[in-house]
């Protein structure tokens, strides 16, 4: 059996021990993941075709990627950035990670990959860090650790996108550790192309009334498996999980995400928004557990999809267990296609089909997106839904216009939980 | 621009609502369509703009000679055609603003710069005695009846039609802002000389926008026709006797 067989097998054997595959509900949803191809190493070319993005999209984020993460290569442009082998954390993976013996995906892709990437926002610093991942033709396996110290506040903008001229994978695993009173935000969108597949998994570890905010927007790949397990791990603590999906053609994806209240009078949410179109499929799976002990922890999940196409499909199964008594927990879910009075109404004001179904798109996902601290991240965003609403082409970067990103601007200071008890 | 409705036969789900209806408004006056529930005032106003629920089996739409039949519905808009809703449709997480920036760009309306248009929103506002943080607020959504019904109003002063349906424009609001939606109403008419299709049950309205001509609607047909002597008349008899005819 090859390398990429193995990775293959391997991962679909410890996906299927992970605690959320053991869902009754879940199991019967469930996307496999294909064969991955075998892997020709060329750093040269992988470099070269780094240069060549780099260039083409010169001035989308400012002053550019602090690093760009490639399979062989990783090209570092701040010190906040560094690059180690896998042993060198293997402290802090033990520490944060491997007290599941189940998890052996974790510990296959840390196996694996060829480096460890490494951000550490010391304590009580202010740091933004932008990060680039491009899988080229050969698979894109990285294992990245985040910790923010006490007092910090960090915010990471991931862009992951392909160069790859065939199938191709991208497998990351984020670890994220954040001290007290820290603030933790990672805003990471994803541009994959058709030839890519994305294995992605988080966990994170939270000090005592800090908050982690993790924002995704899942543009690109033909298939994608996600898995989460996000903790509000300590007292006090908040996590807000707030994911997007957009799907034309056939992609496929499968999001399992949990979130966990571990901490007394901790908080967790997880918002999730799919618009597919063509025969793209989707599956969300957020699962919110209450952990014993954690009193007076408040807990929601909230799933919603539009169907742009009569072949495309949506299954939200939001699940929930709580293990506490003094707790608030709820959990919903609602797909729908797009509603054509909503789309008269706006035709009526002169508004071209296209523009209506834009309006709504980015309207009912710009929710989310506007959560995003990054302008040209949320810029990002928008023109890659514009993009693909006209074209329902992915894995490629539009133009940017600066024109939209006004109407989507940052959302402040609104509580996470605003409109979620009303009726409690 | 003259918008012409000949002989008008329309179906909803298989049942014709619509059974021959005339009617021709050319731009700058003011008609009244009035009736009973159920009458088929709202499709016929859904019919103009091209609601996909809505089929026409016989007759033609116009505007300035050319059938519109075939047209979609932003197309119709574009030409310069409004429909004020009677109940606009709730829409989550599109803005106002956004909304009414995008419409007015497609409609071909002169903006300025951004800051312009915002400007010339926030005047518009307070002319309708609307607060100011409906500019931020999502289409529609929990807006009181009478905010509907003055974002509509605003959306006609943005987006100047040459031709204006409003559907039961006075449903929902006090008489404050029957009036103020009235005035409204009157000074995009006068301004930019839009033709008027009013669709009311009542004449409270009809005191603030004076009508050129009134035609009552009875079963899916133009049962009679005058001035606005004939508003008086239905103020004293009601549809009865049309009912009954």
């Amino acid at each position: 059996m090859g390398f990429y067989e193995t990775f293959v097998t391997e991962a679909a054997e410890s996906y299927a021990k992970l605690p959320e595959e053991t869902n009754s509900l879940y199991k019967k949803h469930h996307v496999t993941v294909g064969q991955i191809p075998d892997m020709q190493e060329n750093e040269k070319a992988e470099i070269a075709a780094m240069n060549d993005f780099l260039n083409a999209n010169t001035g989308r984020f400012g002053t550019g990627f602090d690093a760009v993460i490639g399979s062989s290569t990783v090209l570092v442009n701040n010190k906040i950035v560094t690059v180690g082998q896998p042993k060198s954390s293997e402290n802090l993976l033990n520490r944060m990670m491997h007290s599941s013996k189940d998890d052996r995906y974790t510990a296959f892709i840390n196996a694996n990959s060829k480096r460890t990437i490494v951000i550490n926002v010391e304590k009580g610093v202010h740091q933004e860090v932008k990060l680039l991942f491009l899988n080229h033709d050969q698979p894109l396996l990285s294992h990245v650790f985040m910790n923010a110290g006490a007092d910090s506040k960090a915010k990471v903008v991931e862009v992951y996108a392909s160069s790859a001229t065939k199938s191709s994978t991208m497998a990351t695993i984020h670890e994220i550790s954040s001290g007290d009173n820290s603030t933790f935000e990672l805003d990471a969108i994803h541009n994959e192309n058709a030839g890519t597949t994305l294995l992605s998994f988080c966990k994170n570890n939270l000090g005592s009334h800090s908050n982690f905010r993790f924002n995704t927007f899942y543009n690109g790949s033909q298939l994608a498996r996600i898995r989460n397990v996000i903790n509000a791990t300590s007292p006090g603590s908040n996590v807000e999980v707030n994911e997007v999906v957009f799907g034309s053609k056939v992609q496929k994806f499968d999001i399992a995400t949990q979130i966990h209240n571990q901490g007394r009078e901790s908080n967790a949410s997880l918002e999730s928004k799919a618009v597919l179109m063509d025969t793209s499929s989707c599956l969300l799976k957020g699962f919110a557990k209450v952990l014993k002990g954690a009193s007076g922890a408040r807990s929601y999940v909230h799933e919603r999809g539009i169907l742009l196409d009569r072949g495309a499909r949506v299954d939200g199964l939001p699940d929930m267990s709580v293990e506490e008594s003094n707790v608030k927990a709820t959990h919903s879910s609602a797909t729908a296609p797009i509603d054509q009075e909503t789309v008269f109404y706006l035709m009526s004001k002169g508004i071209p089909e296209i523009g209506v179904k834009k309006l709504i798109v980015a309207g009912f996902l710009g929710e989310i997106i506007s959560k995003m601290h990054s302008e040209s991240a949320r810029s990002m965003a928008i023109e890659l839904i514009n993009h693909k609403l006209e074209t329902r082409e992915f894995g490629v970067l539009p133009e940017t216009n600066p024109e939209n990103a006004w109407m989507f601007g940052e959302e402040k200071g609104r509580d996470m939980f605003m409109g979620h008890y009303k009726y409690r | 621009m003259e918008l012409k409705i000949e002989d008008l036969h329309v179906e909803i789900e298989g049942k014709e609502i619509i059974k021959g209806l005339s009617l021709t408004i050319p731009q700058g006056q003011t008609h009244v369509i009035m009736g009973p529930n159920g009458s088929g005032k709202s499709t016929l106003a859904k019919a103009i703009m091209g609601h996909p629920h809505t089929k026409i089996t016989a007759g033609d739409i116009k505007v300035d000679g050319k059938s519109i039949k075939e047209m979609t519905t932003d197309e119709r808009a574009r030409l310069g055609m409004f429909l004020q809703f009677q109940n606009p449709v709730e829409i989550e997480g599109v803005g106002f603003i956004n909304f009414l920036h995008l419409a007015s760009q497609s409609m071909g309306v002169k903006q300025g710069t951004t800051k312009d248009f915002m400007k010339d929103i926030k005047g518009k506002i307070q002319e309708l005695k609307l607060s100011e943080d409906f500019i931020g607020r999502p289409l529609n959504m929990g807006f009181s009846g009478g905010e509907k019904k003055k974002s509509e109003v605003l959306q006609m002063s943005v987006l100047r039609p040459k031709i204006a349906i409003l559907d039961e424009p006075d449903s929902g609001l006090d008489i404050d802002a029957i009036r103020q939606v009235s005035e409204s109403v009157n000074k995009i008419a006068q301004t930019e000389k839009t033709g008027l299709l009013i669709i009311t049950h009542y004449s409270r309205i009809l005191s603030y926008i004076k009508p050129d001509f009134v035609h009552v609607m009875v079963n899916g047909k133009i049962v009679d026709e005058g001035g606005k002597e004939l508003i008086e008349k239905l103020e004293k008899e009601g549809y009865d006797s049309y009912l009954k005819a």
